[in-house]
């Protein structure tokens, strides 16, 4: 009986990888060739709004553009801290070549909506669903098969989202990828295209599960935050080989030797279960974790010279967003 | 089924083998997905790339089986090279499940294990058709095997040229060898289309 369900799952799973890429091949098969260069033009405000722009990136648990409940605080204090100094953009998908969630415009939407709504219980169980969908997506974007045509998708959603908020080419401002978990490794596979059309990019990835991708050898830094008693990021040291040791011309290790990538360790938040990087409740010494982690995702910015640095006025908390409230 | 003479019906082996060679041919396009994909194949062109797969299983097949028959005959064991062709051809019938490979991630580490699987079963037949003892059975297979990945890494050269040529012929466009060449298209993120 256990052999039968040990192997009923194994199928599943390998379902499930065969299917991960489908997406991905049948839009580059509608895509045409690619012909005439065109001018990208900003179609957003006139003026700048900034001269830097930080694009985030959900983790794994996100089934649209907008970010999920949990991580709308941190995005909320990243937003008044970095003030009038960079532009914050969201409204990415990262898990997905068709530039929308999973709840709109697909077949399958429906199934993704109930996971959705499900996802606030107390013990989400099928909601995992989204979260695999996702991973999967991450090894799409990580396959050296794959990748330059998902994150090409990627990269062009990113494009057009920072061309709306007025980004303009050929300025230099620089652009920043934040992303969180599984869309750190969608970051760094955007890069290369984004620094391709003459953007500087650069990359925060919090506790950010990352391949030795080649988008790596056009970021011009990328900052690693991990809180101690966050294991996840270890996963992509472990199953992405080019990242061991002794590839040592691997894009990540040439960029560790290079000096550009940096490990900054937090505090003890963990990944999925509480204390995490995104909790508001303050700990035992005071300290509050989504600020710890805020101030970590700035200080790097400040100390490149991206942002000025600047400090909350005490007690201009951000308004909480609404929702159920904080567990965590 | 191995030994036509004694199975009785030729024809219905060399179908079998056949049959294998062709599935296993679809099955490794399908696992070739993202090359497929770049390359827009579709209808024609799907055809073209199955044929010349068919033809290059067809010619692997082949030289492995001469040379495992080669070694037989220095070892001064002669059978039949339909025999021998059969064997190779059972021995390949894990590459049906070849389409796995387009798994991200773990693709290439299922590859590898399908070949794993592939050698096992040719070692396996191999002692059953020359009737030798194991250690010497794996022998001539590995020596085969490691032969025979020497002549396909240099006749693949030519071969992929004429099949690149004729590909250019028929579609009007370069056949691109993976999406990596992707990366390699300056401004692409500014193009139309």
């Amino acid at each position: 009986m256990i052999a039968q369900v040990v192997v009923g799952v194994l199928v599943l799973i390998l379902l499930l990888l065969i299917t991960a890429p489908l997406e991905t091949l049948t839009w580059w098969a509608a895509q045409e060739e690619p012909r005439t260069r065109v001018n990208a033009a900003p179609t957003g405000p006139k003026e700048s709004q900034g001269s830097c722009w930080i694009v985030y990136m959900s983790g794994i648990g996100a089934v649209s553009g907008s970010s999920p409940k949990p991580e709308k605080p941190l995005l909320e204090r990243l937003r008044a801290r970095l003030g009038d100094d960079a532009v914050l953009v969201e409204g990415v998908y990262p898990y997905s070549v068709l530039d929308h969630g999973l709840t709109e415009n697909r077949d399958g939407s429906w199934f993704w909506r109930q996971m959705e709504r499900l996802q606030n219980r107390r013990f989400p169980v099928l909601p995992w669903a989204i979260n695999a969908y996702n991973i999967l997506q991450v090894l799409v974007s990580a396959d050296r098969r794959y990748g330059p045509m998902f994150n090409l998708a990627l990269a062009s959603h990113v494009w057009r989202q920072l061309r709306e908020a007025g980004y303009r080419q050929g300025s230099g401002d620089p652009v920043v990828l934040l992303g969180w978990s599984g869309g750190a490794q969608i970051c760094v596979g955007a890069a290369w295209y984004l620094a391709d059309v003459g953007v500087p990019v650069y990359m925060l990835s919090l506790g950010g599960v990352l391949s030795s991708d080649p988008g790596l050898d056009r970021i011009k830094h990328l900052w690693h935050i991990q809180g101690t008693r966050d294991r996840v990021p270890y996963v992509g040291q472990i199953v992405f080989p080019a990242r061991w040791p002794w590839f040592a011309e691997s894009s990540f290790n040439r960029a560790r030797r290079e000096g550009r990538i940096t490990r900054h360790e937090i505090g003890p938040w963990r990944h999925a279960k509480s204390p995490t990087y995104l909790s508001r409740r303050p700990q035992e010494d005071g300290l509050v974790p989504v600020d710890d982690t805020v101030n970590a995702l700035v200080d790097p910015l400040v100390r490149e010279g991206l942002i000025q640095r600047r400090e909350l006025p005490s007690g201009s908390d951000p308004e909480p967003s609404e929702g159920p409230s904080d567990q965590t | 089924m191995l030994r036509p003479d004694l199975a009785g019906s030729g024809a219905s082996v060399g179908g079998v083998t056949t049959t294998i060679g062709i599935l296993v041919a679809i099955s490794m396009l399908a696992g070739r997905g993202a090359m497929l994909a770049i390359n827009r194949v579709r209808g024609l062109s799907y055809l073209f790339l199955l044929l010349t797969t068919v033809v290059s299983v067809a010619v692997v097949v082949g030289l492995l089986a001469g040379i495992l028959w080669s070694l037989g005959w220095a070892l001064g064991v002669v059978v039949g090279f339909g025999t021998m062709a059969n064997a190779v051809a059972l021995a390949a019938s894990p590459g049906v499940f070849a389409f796995v490979v387009i798994a991200p991630g773990v693709g290439p580490f299922l590859s590898r294990g399908l070949m794993a699987w592939s050698f096992l079963i040719l070692w396996s037949l191999t002692g059953q058709v020359f009737g030798v003892d194991v250690p010497m059975a794996f022998l001539m297979s590995l020596a085969a095997s490691v032969a025979t990945l020497a002549l396909v890494a240099v006749l693949g050269g030519p071969a992929s040229r004429v099949r690149n040529n004729l590909w250019r012929r028929l579609t009007g466009r370069e056949l691109r060898r993976s999406s990596r060449e992707l990366m390699d298209i300056e401004g692409i993120l500014e193009m139309e289309g």
